[in-house]
């Protein structure tokens, strides 16, 4: 036998493996998520028991966050949050690699702040568990790099799957989310995957949907004018939404580093004080969609619950605990949903569903406007609802939430979670478009950094004698940002040639990744001020080259000739031969 | 030369530079782990199922007794009229126990008591979903249709009811939704629908007092007097001395045109209600003032039509005077009795008797119009009504 057939023996086992290993996953995916929710549920009857007083809804969030927050501080620093930008962190930039402790940690915080009344969902704890199990699982076997990455998305889908027993949108979900391309070869396996964990969940929690929806139609095609209105306003909330708890997560952040393991304690405290006025708002809060759903709200609370779930989700995840915005998205689509559905058939009784129509519809719609997966969000409320009629009202509302969504949000809220961590995850197009060359290739290693507590002065003169145009400040580990020679002359004319170098640096600073094609390097090259820092995604901070156009232009000239590009190590490397201003004596 | 031609590893022979033990081995190994790999994720998997499923298990007999707990709790709520406290509980108890029909209805009788009529609604629709012909649940419906006033809907679902799937031993309890699905036809003028249903009815009533009483009276109500006294009959042959059947079978037979039953059945009613005495005086008067009554002889009925024609005679003044729009017809009805007075007296009547005829049907005519322009007179005027109509039935 040849090495050559040997090895390709080899590969269709592992292949072969690969495929066993995602009904093996899919299994133990959806056993995580029945073992996660029942988890909660007794932990949730253990701190509240069954009609809690007053006393007790106020202290217990506080009491348990205390915990968590040492624990998240200090034994599982990396679960923190939803866990889905997390598990898409993995697959992008850690191939796959998700350490076994985080799956751990991720359930045993997850379970106790969720169950402590935080109001926030199960379904992100349940992905990062299922993807962490699954990057486990592969990398124990052990599997190849590429197959253990391929296992990540597989784990998500399997634990979304089980965790809202909608296997369609599950695989979606992977496929739209995680991996970013709805053309992705993993569609068999994440199928296979989601399938096994949805019988799994079945056999154990039987066929049960997640909502229980009475049949709705579209009573009369002017209805949909209705819906639009919906779409709308669901665009708005999510918004809202997303830009509180970006805002009130990047406050959090600037607080002094020691004050992290209070922080979910200081969410604890807000959380605790607002189920004390309405205990509607704690931890997953399904049983009041299923009312919403029902016709079982009036307006009022409707209206009063979207407001005080929005408030309660964004203080729970901003103040650092563990847990997801899935639940809470569908939590307010349905109570706006349901409250725009009270206006409109108290206005048009005969021509107009009922509000439950309209709350099942929000939820889709925030959904799309918040997760920006518009393609799960459809098929997730068909599949709950199982219901062909739903599906127009449903799309056109989800599209314009999705549009109005991201004209003003443009980066999701996943990624702008990420980016608040400094993770860069690589875009949609990045990933597919087939460039010439990308910032890797043409990088230099040639990098002026200046350290921030340098005087404009001592800089101006460095510039004068290397003739650079901009100036990198910071170390390599830590950029802060980037000044131009054209910022540091018009410092020295305005007289402050003593001041930190520091002081003239803008919040926002234009960089660039390694994976970036052609033109997004030049476009970005052409916003600098003639040296675009190359950083890495997975750190925004940690400079790895710089780009500059006289590099591009020698490496076109030298591209024929060239015999290789700069490898992901070398450009790591390069940044060893940096030159660096410190601060003069 | 020897070295080169053998593996480093294991000393064998090298084929075209490869050792096929080696690689046999190596094959192998990865079999073998492939096999153990497998196999103890398979039996982890296998134990993580059973564990999860006693887990799952435990925990839905807990959320099982919670359900149960909110159930109670909304039971008391409800039992000492606090309908908000008792909706929230309900609810809380049908949001964990899905699938429980007592909760779910509990609720609805929650929600209705608190008049959220929609609400209730939509529950008891939820529920009828998985059993449409569960007869309970459509009692409800029809009594929510019925408080909204919403006439097709509570028919329909009444329908729905009282053909739905009832068991053997519930055959009383169908009798009574049909009788309250009568009742809610009368209130809403469908004497047709309600008359076909009552058939029904009568066809497997048993045969004790109260229940052909009650047949009998809604019989009455339908405006079907016959069937009434045959019911009311039914029940008097079970007990005589059934007040209520008494006075049915009177008020029947009073309906039918039956004067000398209706006497009988109501003079043995005992203590008369002011309806009874009524019908009782009327009866009476209808016997005692019918001049065409068989066995009279010829000055009986002339007395007794001018006795009449007097009293018609009075009613159409008054009538005049109080509605003098209808001064006019009533001139005419005037100048007619004046023009057939005198062929009343005893000598006239001896010479042409068919003006006892003339005179009643007169008689009749006057006091018809002076009841739709004046509205109902003295009991002799209505007894004057009810001889000249079944004589001008006659008649005709």
């Amino acid at each position: 036998m040849s090495l050559g057939s040997s090895i390709q023996q080899l590969r269709l086992r592992e292949h072969q493996l690969f495929l066993a290993l995602t009904i093996v996953v899919g299994v133990l995916a959806g056993l995580s998520a029945v073992l996660f929710t029942v988890a909660i549920d007794w932990t949730t009857r253990l701190f509240f028991g069954l009609d809690p007083s007053t006393a007790r809804l106020f202290v217990v969030p506080v009491a348990v966050s205390l915990v968590t927050g040492v624990l998240l501080a200090w034994v599982f620093p990396d679960v923190r949050g939803s866990g889905v930008p997390q598990t898409e962190a993995a697959y992008h930039l850690h191939s796959g690699v998700i350490p076994g402790r985080v799956p751990l940690g991720k359930f045993v915080t997850g379970v106790l702040c969720i169950g402590s009344g935080h109001s926030m969902g199960r379904e992100g704890p349940s992905v990062q568990i299922g993807a962490g199990l699954a990057s486990v699982v592969g990398r124990w076997v052990p599997l190849s790099a590429a197959r253990v990455k391929d296992l990540v998305p597989v784990g998500a889908a399997g634990a979304l799957a089980a965790a809202f027993n909608t296997p369609v949108a599950a695989v979606l979900f992977a496929l739209e989310e995680i991996i970013g391309d709805m053309n992705a070869t993993l569609l068999g396996s994440t199928v296979v995957a989601s399938v096994a964990s949805v019988v799994v969940e079945r056999s154990i929690l039987g066929n049960e949907p997640l909502f229980r929806v009475p049949a709705y139609h579209l009573q009369h095609p002017i209805e949909l004018l209705a819906y639009a209105a919906l779409g709308i306003l669901g665009g708005v909330v999510s918004l809202v939404f997303c830009k509180a708890l970006l805002s009130l997560r990047r406050l959090f952040m600037t607080l002094p580093r020691w004050t992290r393991v209070w922080q979910p304690a200081i969410g604890g405290l807000l959380i605790g004080a607002i189920l004390v006025f309405r205990p509607e708002v704690m931890g997953v809060g399904y049983e009041y969609v299923d009312q919403a759903l029902n016709g079982g709200l009036v307006f009022k609370t409707m209206v009063l619950l979207c407001v005080l779930k929005l408030v309660a989700t964004t203080v729970s995840y901003s103040s650092g605990n563990a847990g997801g915005i899935f639940a809470p998205s569908l939590y307010i689509g349905a109570m706006a949903g349901g409250a725009v559905g009270t206006i409109v058939h108290r206005l048009a009784p005969l021509q107009t569903a009922d509000a439950g129509a309209y709350a099942l519809v929000g939820m889709g719609t925030l959904f799309a406007g918040i997760i920006r997966a518009p393609m799960t969000s459809v098929f997730m409320i068909f599949e709950i609802t199982q219901d062909y009629q739903i599906l127009v009202p449903l799309m056109v509302a989800n599209l314009l939430s999705f549009l109005i969504s991201r004209r003003f949000q443009p980066v999701p809220v996943y990624h702008a979670l990420l980016q608040q961590d400094h993770i860069h995850l690589p875009s949609a197009a990045t990933r597919v478009a087939p460039a010439s060359w990308t910032a890797a290739d043409v990088m230099g290693s040639d990098v002026n950094l200046v350290s921030p507590d340098v005087t404009v002065q001592q800089v101006w003169e460095a510039s004068g004698r290397n003739g650079t145009p901009a100036f990198l400040v910071g170390t390599p580990e830590r950029l802060v940002g980037v000044v131009s020679a054209q910022q540091l002359a018009a410092a020295m004319e305005s007289g402050r040639p003593s001041e930190p170098i520091a002081t003239l640096l803008g919040a926002e600073m234009v960089h660039a990744h390694l994976d970036h094609p052609s033109e997004t390097v030049l476009e970005r090259l052409a916003q600098s001020a003639g040296v675009l820092p190359i950083v890495s995604r997975d750190d925004a901070q940690r400079v790895l080259g710089v780009v500059t156009f006289p590099q591009i232009m020698l490496f076109m000239r030298t591209r024929r000739a060239a015999s290789g590009t700069t490898s992901f190590a070398d450009a790591t490397t390069s940044v060893s031969r940096t030159s660096q201003i410190q601060p003069g004596p | 030369m020897a070295d080169s031609d053998s593996c480093p590893r294991c000393g064998g022979p090298l084929v075209d530079t490869h050792c096929q033990e080696c690689e046999r081995k190596s094959e192998s190994t990865f079999v073998h782990r492939e096999i153990v790999v497998l196999v103890v994720l398979s039996t982890l998997v296998a134990v993580g199922f059973v564990l999860t499923r006693a887990a799952a298990g435990a925990n839905r007999a807990h959320r099982l007794r919670d359900a149960a707990a909110w159930y109670d709790a909304g039971e008391r709520y409800l039992a000492g009229g606090q309908t908000e406290p008792a909706i929230r509980a309900l609810r809380r108890a049908t949001a964990i126990d899905r699938d429980s029909r007592t909760y779910r209805l509990a609720l609805a009788g929650g929600l209705a008591a608190d008049r959220q009529d929609d609400a209730a609604r939509q529950v008891l629709l939820g529920v009828r979903e998985s059993t449409p012909e569960d007869p309970e649940l459509n009692l409800r419906l029809a009594r929510l249709e019925a408080r909204d006033e919403n006439v097709t809907g509570a028919v329909r679902y009444y329908q729905s009811a009282v053909y739905g799937s009832w068991s053997a031993d519930r055959g009383d309890a169908r009798r009574q939704v049909r009788i309250e699905l009568i009742r809610y036809l009368l209130a809403h003028e469908q004497r047709g629908r309600a008359l076909s249903e009552l058939l029904v009815l009568s066809g497997n009533l048993p045969d004790d007092v109260q229940s052909q009483t009650e047949a009998g009276q809604l019989f009455l109500e339908a405006g079907d007097a016959r069937r009434a006294l045959d019911r009311f009959r039914q029940a008097l042959r079970g007990d005589p001395k059934s007040m209520a059947a008494l006075a049915g079978a009177g008020e029947a037979a009073f309906e039918v045109g039956d004067y000398t039953s209706a006497q009988r059945y109501l003079r043995a009613v005992e203590p008369a209600s002011r309806h009874v005495v009524d019908l009782l005086e009327i009866a009476d008067l209808v016997l005692t003032r019918d001049p065409l009554r068989p066995g009279l002889s010829l000055r009986q009925r002339q007395g007794r039509i001018t006795v009449g024609f007097r009293r018609a005679l009075e009613v159409l003044d008054e009538c005049a005077a109080k509605q003098p729009a209808s001064r006019g017809a009533f001139e005419s009805l005037r100048a007619e009795a004046s023009a057939l007075e005198p062929d009343l007296t005893l000598g006239r009547v001896r010479r042409t008797p068919e003006s006892i005829d003339a005179g009643l049907n007169l008689i009749y005519r006057i006091e018809q119009r002076a009841g739709d322009a004046c509205g109902q007179g003295s009991p002799f005027d209505r007894a004057l009504l009810l001889i000249g109509a079944r004589h001008d039935a006659d008649r005709q």
